[in-house]
């Protein structure tokens, strides 16, 4: 734990995809009217990306994830959030609205490899051969809640509560371990 | 003698010998061999005792559907019970024993039951096991207990792993014979997705052994061309070992792959069960030879027909050395040619028909076997292994008596449908009075979420038996689902297969006909729950006219088969007793699994660290390092107490809160649920849901604050802090967190849609940490920042700001009584700001204290507890919290529930304090006794304890709880009675034990 500003991921698994959970990283929960033109101008100029459509990602370096009709989540760096929150309580100031820090409350996976999506169909209730680049689940993966998307057709990132981040650990590990493919996509 | 012939066997491998033992014999196999067809080739005929009457049992079919041949198999780690030896592929280092005998297989003092079948008829057990009832618990459940089951419960746990998968498809094909095989290729180019699995390691079905040629081409090089065929398409996915368990709503399918019983490693996942959503569903699980009736019919070496020609063909074994063969059909006549191409003698076949059979009889007759007609067997000799028949008329069982010697009997009473997953969600069944069989009826499909069909059974699971037939069916099905499938169609036809003429069967339920009830007690119907045609039929005569009533009476068909040969022959038995026709009767129902499934594959993953997710603080590792006892809270660990080495809990308990008390004591409480509201309408929306008033709340400012459900129950409490002009901050109890966040938004979105209110949950956002005690202040200062003094943060107010290094949020507010601070930080800043308290604190003797001192030193504030307190039936006057309640409000949920009769009815029971008058602690939960006796003859009762504990502080024991006019009655003494008969009494107080001024919170 000593020097964690060195690390690039927190810990890490080889199977027959890789594992790997990732250092903090800034989520900004933000819930409004999604069709206000004040809130799409507001997200262009502070947050530097369009607002993404029904169960999209905007992938950019702050990725925008559609959380459900009235909620979005800013994904950004863990020392960005609250420079892009006072910019953005600014803009939308006379607006209702929620804007929360929700950095700390959840864990982040990465998944990757060619077998992949055989880990989302081992876990959660997902028709994986349909999911395409840049759309978002929410679902659960074995007995706890989680979000998803791919970011390229061999990587996926996973978000969960922070504190089952072991268990997500050890569920995507027992998962990928050698000897248990599907051989299915 | 049973054994390996020099030739044949299609799916052995003779270059491939397999050693594996049988109850510690050591025994030799082929690679492809299953373990039955393994012990076949050894001579082992006898394999197992049956249940109720330990008789000597052999193996009888060849598949799924066996009923006998259920084993022990594996040791220690890898050891299961009732596995079937059908169906278990030998692997090199395979160990089986028999099951349900003692003390051998071939010498089983059980078998006394045997003589005294005539006193344990059907209902047997229910009937003796009733009176007298104090003989229940020592003399019937142990004698029961003991006889009860075949296999051994495993006494080590499983070492293998499981998994589950989710897959979506548009077609998925159930059972790999011939009718699936070219259902899937029907499919191949419709553009859909199509999944098709067989349960076998083998694909074909019985086209491989019953059909030599296909139209010319070689069954084994039919099956493999369209194999090679199918495994073209990407659209195609192919998996054999695997089998369509169940069929549920929707399209909803249950697949249970064994992926590694076949080998002797365990590595990778065992068995993996497929959780697959399907558009379309064909069932092609072919159909399952059934029994004939007739005295002695389960001796050793008596099988299904089917069967013995499978031994020959596909394993190059002979079940016998002189075969007989009873049938009422002409397919058992392939038994007879198979057998005598093999050079099996077979010495007669005996056939119930008086007419004969058709095209396959006449081949047999050019063969020189000699068939009987209008015939049956009265008899069979032998004990663990048949060694004579004698044969009569059909009609007459004393007329044309003639003893034949054999070794093995081959029976074939005609062949039922596989209907159980078409049957398992709701598919009707019609009973086809030519062919004696219960066929899905194509009227009664199961349904869909949209009323429409989403099963198709095609081939001879939908009654055709006749390969053009199937073919035909096979076609016309295939293109039914693929078009419900959203597929394209092609115009390909089948080519035309020419059957072989056969006669059709005729329906014969006991044989002979004329057989008097000691045949019939010799009758068997199922062969591993020991039911016999008299069992039925006395059912029947006492009533028993249902035939799931008749089902659960007799035990028939509730075996681990769950009567896969039985209950055709056993409801027919029941229907000619009860003098209906066989479709009036109808059959039991077919519930999934197919077959028996492995618990560890319903588990999948979730075992051992994955059993049940466990929810852990930002500062859940320090407390497992420190040794603390944790204990359950919603899905969160929290430490009960942090023993020292040799230190009891409740010493520990003591020592947490005297130093809490007397110096200062830190509370992990970062499990407490935090829910952030904020909008316009936000004051409006929390004045609803709390019981008394939030939007009146200062900014800066704390109020405790009650929850209640419509009906006017308690159901949540915490203490609430207005954050801004707009936002509230509410805490919630630990397991009250994700229910009461759903309870707001539920308000939110369909009652309250139109208020302008968003909430989150911040749960897990913050660490939170109780830093408690009369130098508590102290200790916060130390660290430095913010200021805490009384009159910059006075008792009930909240700050926020640097204290240290911390982004912290610090709250006023008391839940032991003490000076008390609850700091939220960060998550991410937890650990370390929990230790900087530890490291800082040590000063002052700090020590971390668990949920039960935090518990007592609630109790000795009277402070309540949601639980403990509360139950669901508990309303907050019964809690004398009515100041907490507001008056002025016009509405908020539960008001009205609250001024129902009941509700205001002042025989209510209330809190109050309690201090036995020894100091002892009172049983949590005991009731105080009354005057009188209720309607049910019961002692009246006018209280029950909710809380109650050793108080280190007062140096005895204090309880609460609710009690009849309790507040009213203070200073009286009422009793408790213990379950070990004595009595406490107990002086009813005041519920604030400690401090009842609040002078030491509010320094």
């Amino acid at each position: 734990m000593s020097d964690t500003s060195k690390k690039e991921f927190k810990r890490s698994f080889s199977g027959y995809v890789e594992i790997c959970e990732n250092m903090p990283t800034g989520m900004i929960t933000v819930r409004g009217d999604l069709n206000s033109r004040k809130l799409k101008s507001a997200f262009s100029k502070v947050v530097g990306a369009t607002l993404p459509k029904e169960r999209k990602v905007t992938l950019a370096e702050n990725s925008i994830a559609w959380m459900s009709p009235d909620e979005l989540l800013i994904i950004c760096g863990y020392d960005n959030v609250s420079d892009l929150m006072k910019k953005l309580q600014k803009e939308l100031d006379d607006q209702h609205h929620m804007l929360v820090n929700v950095s700390d409350a959840r864990a982040v996976f990465e998944v990757s490899g060619a077998a992949m999506v055989e880990i989302i169909a081992k876990l959660a209730p997902v028709n994986v051969k349909t999911l395409e680049i840049g759309e978002i689940r929410r679902t659960h993966f074995s007995q706890v809640a989680a979000a998803f998307w791919l970011t390229s057709e061999q990587r996926m990132k996973l978000i969960c509560f922070s504190s089952v981040a072991d268990y997500m650990f050890d569920l995507l590990k027992t998962s990928a371990v050698v000897n248990s493919k599907v051989g299915e996509f | 003698m049973s054994k390996r012939l020099g030739v044949g066997g299609q799916f052995i491998d003779r270059s491939k010998p397999i050693k594996f033992q049988f109850n510690g014999r050591r025994f030799s196999g082929f690679k492809g061999d299953t373990l039955a067809s393994a012990l076949l080739a050894n001579d082992q005929v006898l394999i197992g005792r049956s249940f109720k009457y330990h008789r000597p049992r052999g193996i009888v079919s060849s598949g799924s559907e066996e009923p006998n041949a259920l084993m022990n198999l594996g040791e220690n780690e890898t050891f299961e019970p009732n596995q079937r030896a059908t169906t278990t592929e030998l692997f090199e280092g395979l160990t089986a024993f028999s099951q349900n005998h003692w003390p051998s297989l071939n010498f089983d003092i059980g078998v006394i039951n045997n003589y005294l079948s005539r006193f344990l008829p059907a209902g047997f057990y229910y009937k003796m096991f009733i009176h007298p009832r104090p003989f229940w618990k020592y003399i019937y459940e142990p004698f029961i207990r003991q006889s009860a089951g075949l296999g051994k419960a495993p006494s080590v746990k499983d070492t293998s792993d499981y998994e589950h998968f989710y897959a979506f498809y548009d077609l998925v094909i159930i059972g790999g014979g011939i009718s699936g095989l070219n259902a899937a290729l029907t499919a191949a180019e419709s553009g859909l997705k199509i999944l098709i699995m067989e349960q076998n390691s083998e694909w074909g079905g019985r086209c491989l052994v019953d059909f030599p040629f296909i139209n010319e081409e070689p069954g084994l090089k039919y099956i493999s061309r369209i194999l090679s065929e199918l495994r073209k398409y990407k659209n195609v996915t192919m998996r054999s070992r695997m089998m369509g368990a169940g069929v549920y709503d929707h399209g909803y399918l249950l697949g249970y792959e064994r992926l590694n019983d076949h080998l002797s490693t365990n590595e990778g996942p065992r068995h993996r069960l497929w959780r697959i959503r399907a558009k379309q569903i064909i069932t092609a699980t072919g159909a399952i030879e059934r029994p004939l009736s007739f005295p002695g019919n389960d001796i050793p070496g008596i099988m299904l027909a089917s069967a013995v020609r499978d031994y020959a063909t596909n394993f190059g074994v002979a079940v016998g050395d002189k075969v007989a063969i009873f049938t009422n059909n002409d397919d058992a006549y392939r038994t007879a040619i198979t057998l005598h191409e093999i050079g099996v003698t077979v010495p007669v076949i005996i056939d119930a028909r008086s007419s004969g059979g058709g095209e396959l009889a006449h081949h047999a007759k050019e063969l020189g076997i000699r068939v009987e007609n209008g015939k049956a067997i009265s008899k069979v000799f032998g004990q663990k292994r048949v060694k004579a028949v004698t044969i009569c008329d059909y009609e007459k069982s004393d007329a044309n008596k003639e003893k034949i010697e054999c070794d093995s009997i081959a029976m074939s009473g005609g062949w039922s449908p596989v209907v159980h997953l078409f049957s398992h969600c709701g598919g009707k069944l019609k009973w086809d009075e030519d062919l004696a069989m219960f066929r899905p009826d194509k009227a009664a499909k199961p349904t869909s979420s949209d009323g429409l069909p989403f099963v198709t059974a095609v081939g001879s699971a939908n009654g055709f038996l006749l390969m053009n037939e199937v073919l035909i069916d096979t076609l016309d099905g295939s293109r039914t689902a693929i078009r419900a499938a959203g597929g394209k169609i092609n115009n390909k036809k089948t080519k035309e297969f020419l059957d072989k003429n056969e006669k059709a069967p005729e329906a014969i339920w006991i044989s002979p006909k004329d057989a008097n009830i000691k045949k019939r007690s010799k009758t068997w119907l199922d062969f591993q729950n020991d039911v016999k045609v008299s069992d039925v039929e006395l059912a029947a005569r006492e009533g028993f006219e249902s035939v799931e009533h008749a089902k659960r009476y007799t035990t028939l068909g509730m075996a681990t088969d769950q009567g896969k040969l039985s209950n055709i022959n056993g409801l027919a038995i029941l229907s000619s007793t009860l003098g209906k026709e066989i479709p009036r009767v109808g059959t039991t129902t077919f519930r999934p699994p197919y077959t028996p499934i492995s618990l560890g594959s319903i588990g999948g993953s979730a075992r051992n660290e994955l059993f049940q997710p466990i929810r852990k603080t930002p500062i859940h590792e320090w407390h497992e390092k420190k040794g603390a006892y944790m204990e359950p809270v919603g899905q969160w660990r929290r430490p009960f107490c942090y023993p020292k080495e040799g230190e009891t809990h409740q010493k520990a308990v003591e020592r947490e809160i005297n130093q809490t008390r007397s110096s200062l004591g830190l509370l992990d409480a970062s499990t407490l649920g935090k829910l952030l509201v904020t909008g316009p309408d936000a004051g409006k929306f929390l004045d609803m849901l709390y019981t008394n008033m939030m939007s009146t709340l200062k900014v800066g400012k704390c109020r405790y604050g009650l929850m209640c459900s419509e009906n006017g129950f308690l159901i949540d409490d915490g203490v609430v802090a207005r954050i801004d002009e707009q936002t509230w901050l509410c805490h919630t109890t630990s397991g009250g967190a994700d229910r009461i966040h759903s309870h707001m938004e539920e308000w939110l979105q369909t009652e309250w849609w139109d208020w302008k209110v968003y909430v989150a949950n911040l749960t897990e956002q913050f660490a939170q940490i109780g830093v408690v005690g009369p130098n508590a202040r102290k200790l916060l200062e130390k660290i430095g920042g913010l200021d805490v003094s009384k009159d910059a943060l006075g008792f009930m107010e909240w700050k926020e700001g640097k204290l240290g290094k911390y982004d912290a949020r610090i709250f006023r507010i008391s839940f032991s009584g003490e000076l008390s601070f609850e700091v939220a930080v960060p998550a991410g800043q937890g650990m370390a700001f929990w230790k900087e308290l530890i490291e800082l604190g040590e000063e002052f003797g700090v020590m971390p204290y668990g949920t039960e001192a935090l518990h007592v030193m609630r109790a000795e504030k009277g402070f309540i507890m949601i639980g403990d307190e509360t139950d669901g039936t508990v309303i907050p006057q019964d809690l004398n919290l009515t100041w907490a309640i507001s008056k002025k409000k016009e509405d908020f949920l539960g008001k009205r529930a609250q001024e129902r009769a009941h509700m205001v009815d002042p025989n209510r029971w209330k809190l109050v304090g309690l201090e036995t008058l020894d100091g002892s602690v009172l049983p949590d939960g005991a009731y105080s006794t009354a005057q009188g006796f209720n309607s049910n003859g019961q002692r009246s009762t006018q209280g029950r304890i909710t809380s109650s504990y050793y108080s280190p502080t007062l140096k005895r024991g204090i309880a609460m709880g609710l009690i009849l006019n309790g507040p009213s009655r203070e200073g009286e003494i009422i009793e408790f009675p213990k379950i070990d008969g004595t009595i406490i009494p107990a002086k009813i107080t005041s519920p604030v034990f400690y401090d009842p001024d609040g002078e030491k919170q509010n320094v």
